[in-house]
């Protein structure tokens, strides 16, 4: 018989399921031998006969302790969730007796929580948001590649890709376009031309009617028009009985037959309409041409790595019918999504890893202020201890305050997230996809609760691991709260030159940004913008069916303009500079012979006379064009300096003859003058250029813009009543024309400048953020420090040291931590800054003017931080501070 | 001895509630109790008399607590709980109703219409 008087004891840290089940059957057995002996039973047999009673003790037992195990677990569970309960509240309550402390880092952590959730509320509607598709996953973009550079498909190069390749379910090509449609008001609408095989890729459910029919990517049968849910709600009302209704577009007669729902988009978003893709059969075979995009779906468990080998054989087979055309040419799949945000993913990646940086920075400052509470409640936490608190209680104590923190610091953040969304919203370029969508849906929520139960740990832990260390040392001091030790004052240091550290490295990044932005306006343009307007009008071929008659149009059009009041010159060109890429076309020279494949090329314009006074670029040599340049003068041609400089390196290019266009046989066309460079791109270097006087360009070339001509019209007076006028005037002609994309260039400038301005602020704004918060931090440990060596400082001005040998004391103290910080700081900017130097114009990412003027910033800013505390320390009056 | 027989599903526990009423009794003197009280008539297994005690437990209508006894052993004793009482009167309640009515029906000498 076991005794189980001793293990009661073992009760004190918690009930013993085990050894009580079996005491208690022991028990029972004991009370029936008493009863059976009491009948008269002979003991030994008695005991016999009450294990027979109770038949399979094991198994009793064991049932037993099962239902006793889970009713304990239940409430050790409830306990727990109790004492959590209770702990919140008390460090709410103790929070509340530090309203100062508490509201610096609720305050703190709003801000750069707030900010680092706006920001990737943006980060996921852009780059994160799952696409509105079904298996989006296996959408891809398809291009051709020559010599490794993408380009455009080629319509023979599509209809083949149909047949021959086997990775996809579907493909599809994509042109986009703009139609004039004239329902009531003119519009101009923008729409793309798309086969019936992108809508099955891309296939959601049509939001009314249907979409395109495979026999509707024929000639004949391709009247037909799908309309986005915008342009369906705005236009027509939401009206359903569109369907099957006819509309004019481009004078012609299309029928609706669907509506798409309002998230759809095949490209990028933005178009208001789609009409099938017919391709001729003289398209067909044309393998030289390359102006399609092309979109597939893969097949389920086809690799993005099998897919492009297909595409790679499909080339090969291609290039065995077709030599001549195909030289050096093979095709590339790219991930639709990836490709999709590619242009964007950097600068949204790059200022998350900043505002990261701030909500570190941000966490690495309240960690400093609980530190600094945790070592005046070093007494209190002993105390704790010494009744009884585990290490995990105390852990939980301090735990528990620091979620108390971060979960005020979260709902403030929300609203503080929100006004930097909409203030975000403003600034973002507006060209990068999904950003409307930003801050919708439960993921931004979700990111920040998670978000905020981290920087409740990270907070929470070094002051609780802290608190532990403390127990003893303060137990044996007698509470007495002495000199620093010299390992918590390292700990709160590390904090110090981290704060610097990340608040270098911002604000050198802020400074790149900065010069990158300056260096951007600095850029020749090539060209006068002020007072600049451009609109455009297109032409339909149905109302304006020759060459002939829209060049004349054109030039009546430029006439009229040019007789307005506020007007001091009109003028036109295909593609102005800033308002995107101008077509490329193959050039030839006469009396040399290139290789298939590697004639030059240039971006081509059609100009009336005057464009170039008009735009005030800059004549490099010979003239620009005149009126006498007409249909039957002598072929001519305009060229800007980078291609000029491209094919006649050390020669003058005036008298030289040109031709372009694949006209064959080829009419030639002399050079009668170079232009300085104008910027089609304002970030990127000029591009060889040709320019053809309009009443001598090739027909062909109207149909590549579509019979459109945008109008460059410089203004003396009011932009606004300019571009009224320009508007009447053009409606007083013909008034089913839309005119649209009007901008002034100042707009223009603006609009190409947008996502540097973007990075530039918000770069400059964290910069500024973690500026403050270092210099608060460092601020603070040296107050903190100065306060506690309070006594140390009166022993010393009582042996005679002087103000400023204290105040030197101290300053030496903080801006040691500086120095630290700044040497970090140098090596993660220049680790980070190299991420970034794709976002940047003309600046490396190692600029050392930049990171000379960030280190003297933050020397200063660290400078006024180390002297307030320091000076406090050097009026120090000793018989206070001995007394104390 | 009178005639042995089973005790219906759940039964056992209203009993134990009931003979906790009279105060705090340790598992062997539970099962004692009710077998006196029923005239000998019931028999209670210590393999249904634990495992019920310890369910009951669990669910809050009783607890234990480790006593002394007269005779210097160690012993769980059980006592009820408010829930505890609150069940019993339930219980009693409900059985009540379902033997008089089941009386009621077995008494019962006209025929059904």
């Amino acid at each position: 018989m076991r005794d189980p008087s001793w293990r009661r004891y073992l009760r004190f840290w918690g009930p013993d399921v085990g050894s009580d089940v079996d005491d208690e059957l022991a028990f029972h057995i004991e009370m029936r031998v008493d009863q059976l002996v009491a009948q008269g039973m002979d003991p030994a047999a008695a005991r016999v006969e009450a294990w027979r009673r109770i038949g399979d003790a094991e198994a009793l037992a064991r049932q037993c302790r099962e239902i006793d195990g889970a009713r304990l677990t239940d409430a050790r569970r409830r306990e727990w969730v109790h004492g959590t309960w209770t702990e919140l509240r008390v460090a709410a309550r103790q929070l509340r007796r530090y309203p100062v402390l508490a509201s610096v880092a609720v305050l703190t952590l709003a801000l750069g929580l707030g900010a680092t959730t706006a920001i990737f509320s943006v980060l996921y509607a852009v780059m994160l948001r799952p696409l509105p598709y079904a298996n989006a996953d296996r959408m891809v973009r398809i291009t051709e590649t020559m010599r490794g550079v993408e380009t455009s498909v080629g319509p023979g190069q599509f209809t083949e890709w149909l047949t021959r390749a086997n990775a996809f379910e579907s493909v599809g090509a994509y042109l986009p376009t703009t139609f004039s449609l004239t329902e009531g008001t003119p519009e101009r609408v923008r729409a793309a031309f798309t086969t019936s095989g992108l809508f099955r890729a891309r296939y959601v459910k049509p939001a009314v009617g249907r979409y395109f029919l495979p026999e509707e990517d024929q000639v004949g049968r391709e009247h037909v028009a799908v309309l986005s849910y915008g342009l369906f709600a705005q236009r027509f009302a939401g009206d359903a009985r569109v369907v099957g209704r006819p509309i004019r577009m481009n004078g012609e007669t299309y029928t609706v037959v669907g509506v798409a729902p309002s998230e759809f988009s095949i490209a990028t978003p933005g178009d208001q309409l789609w009409v099938p893709l017919a391709l001729t059969a003289e398209h067909k075979s044309t393998f030289s041409d390359h102006w399609l995009t092309v979109y597939a779906k893969r097949k389920p468990g086809v690799t993005e790595g099998q897919a492009q080998r297909d595409m790679e054989r499909v080339s090969r087979e291609i290039a065995q019918l077709h030599p001549d055309d195909m030289v050096d040419r093979s095709a590339r799949v790219h991930d639709f999504h990836d490709d999709l945000v590619a242009d964007h993913e950097r600068i949204l990646t790059t200022l998350f890893g900043a505002v990261g940086f701030v909500l570190l920075l941000a966490c690495l400052n309240v960690t400093n202020l609980l530190l600094a509470r945790a070592t005046a409640r070093r007494k209190e936490t002993a105390i704790r201890a010494a009744l009884g608190a585990t290490r995990v209680h105390i852990v939980r104590h301090f735990l528990m305050e620091s979620l108390v923190l971060a979960a005020s610091g979260a709902v403030l953040a929300f609203f503080v997230s929100r006004l930097t969304l909409r203030a975000l919203l403003g600034l973002a370029p507006a060209e990068i996809p999904g950003l409307d969508l930003a801050g919708q849906g439960p993921a931004t929520a979700v990111f920040l609760a998670g978000t905020s139960l981290a920087v409740a740990v990270f907070l929470g832990l070094l002051p609780a691991l802290r608190g532990l260390r403390s127990v003893e040392p303060t137990l044996r001091m007698g509470g007495r709260t002495g000199g620093a030790t010299s390992t918590r004052d390292r700990l709160r240091n590390v904090l110090v030159v981290s704060e610097v550290a990340l608040a270098l490295a911002l604000v050198a990044g802020a400074g790149l940004f900065v010069q990158s932005a300056r260096k951007l306006n600095e850029v020749d343009l090539g060209f006068s913008p002020n007072g600049v307007i451009t609109a455009r009008v297109s032409l339909a071929s149905s109302r304006y069916p020759t060459p002939e008659i829209v060049q004349r149009t054109f030039l009546e059009f430029v006439d009229r303009l040019r007789r307005l009041p506020h007007v001091v010159s009109a003028s036109a060109n295909s593609t102005p500079p800033l308002a995107g890429g101008a077509v490329g076309v193959d050039v030839r020279v006469e009396g040399r012979t290139y290789a298939p494949g590697n004639e030059p090329d240039a971006r081509f314009h059609i100009v009336t006379p005057g464009y170039f006074e008009t735009a005030r670029g800059r004549l490099a040599a010979g003239r620009f064009f005149s009126d006498r340049d007409g249909a039957q003068a002598p072929l001519v041609a305009v060229i800007n300096e980078t291609l000029a400089r491209q094919l006649w390196p050390n020669e003058s290019a005036i008298g030289k003859r040109i031709g372009c266009c694949a006209e064959a046989p080829t009419p030639w066309r002399e050079v009668i003058g170079v232009v300085g460079d104008m910027r089609q791109f304002l970030r990127r270097e000029p591009l060889p250029e040709l320019y053809l006087p309009i009443e001598q360009t090739p027909p062909v070339s109207w149909t590549w813009h579509g019979n459109s001509l945008a109008f460059v019209v410089r203004t003396d007076g009011d932009i606004a009543d300019a571009t009224r006028e320009i508007r009447a005037a053009i409606a007083e002609t013909d008034a089913t024309l839309p005119v649209y994309d009007a901008l002034t260039y100042d707009e223009r400038v603006k609009i190409a400048s947008a996502s540097s301005r973007f990075s530039t602020v918000l770069f400059t704004v964290l910069a500024g953020l973690a500026l403050a918060l270092a210099a608060v931090g460092l601020y603070g440990v040296l107050a903190f420090s100065v306060a506690q060596r309070s006594f140390e400082m009166g022993v010393r001005v009582a042996l005679g040291a002087r103000p400023i040998d204290v105040l030197a004391l101290v300053t030496r103290q903080g801006m040691l931590l500086v120095a630290g910080g700044l040497a970090l700081g140098f090596v993660l900017a220049m680790g980070a800054s190299r991420l970034m130097a794709s976002l940047l114009y003309r600046v490396a990412p190692n600029d050392p003017v930049t990171y000379l003027a960030a280190v003297v910033l933050l020397v200063a800013v660290g400078a006024v931080a180390c002297y307030l505390p320091a000076r406090r320390a050097s009026r120090a009056d000793p018989t206070t501070a001995l007394r104390a | 001895m009178a005639e042995r027989v089973e005790l219906p599903q759940g039964t056992l526990e209203t009993l134990i509630l009931k003979t906790l009423t009279w105060g705090t009794m340790h598992g062997f003197g539970i099962g004692r109790w009710i077998e006196q009280a029923s005239g000998d008539s019931l028999t209670i297994e210590e393999g249904s008399l634990y495992p019920a005690l310890h369910r009951m437990e669990k669910r809050g209508w009783i607890e234990g607590e480790w006593r002394q006894t007269e005779n210097n052993r160690r012993g769980k004793y059980y006592a009820l709980t408010t829930e505890g009482r609150r069940q019993l009167k339930a219980q009693s309640e409900s059985w009540l109703t379902i033997v008089r009515s089941v009386g009621r029906v077995l008494d019962t000498s006209k025929q059904p219409s």
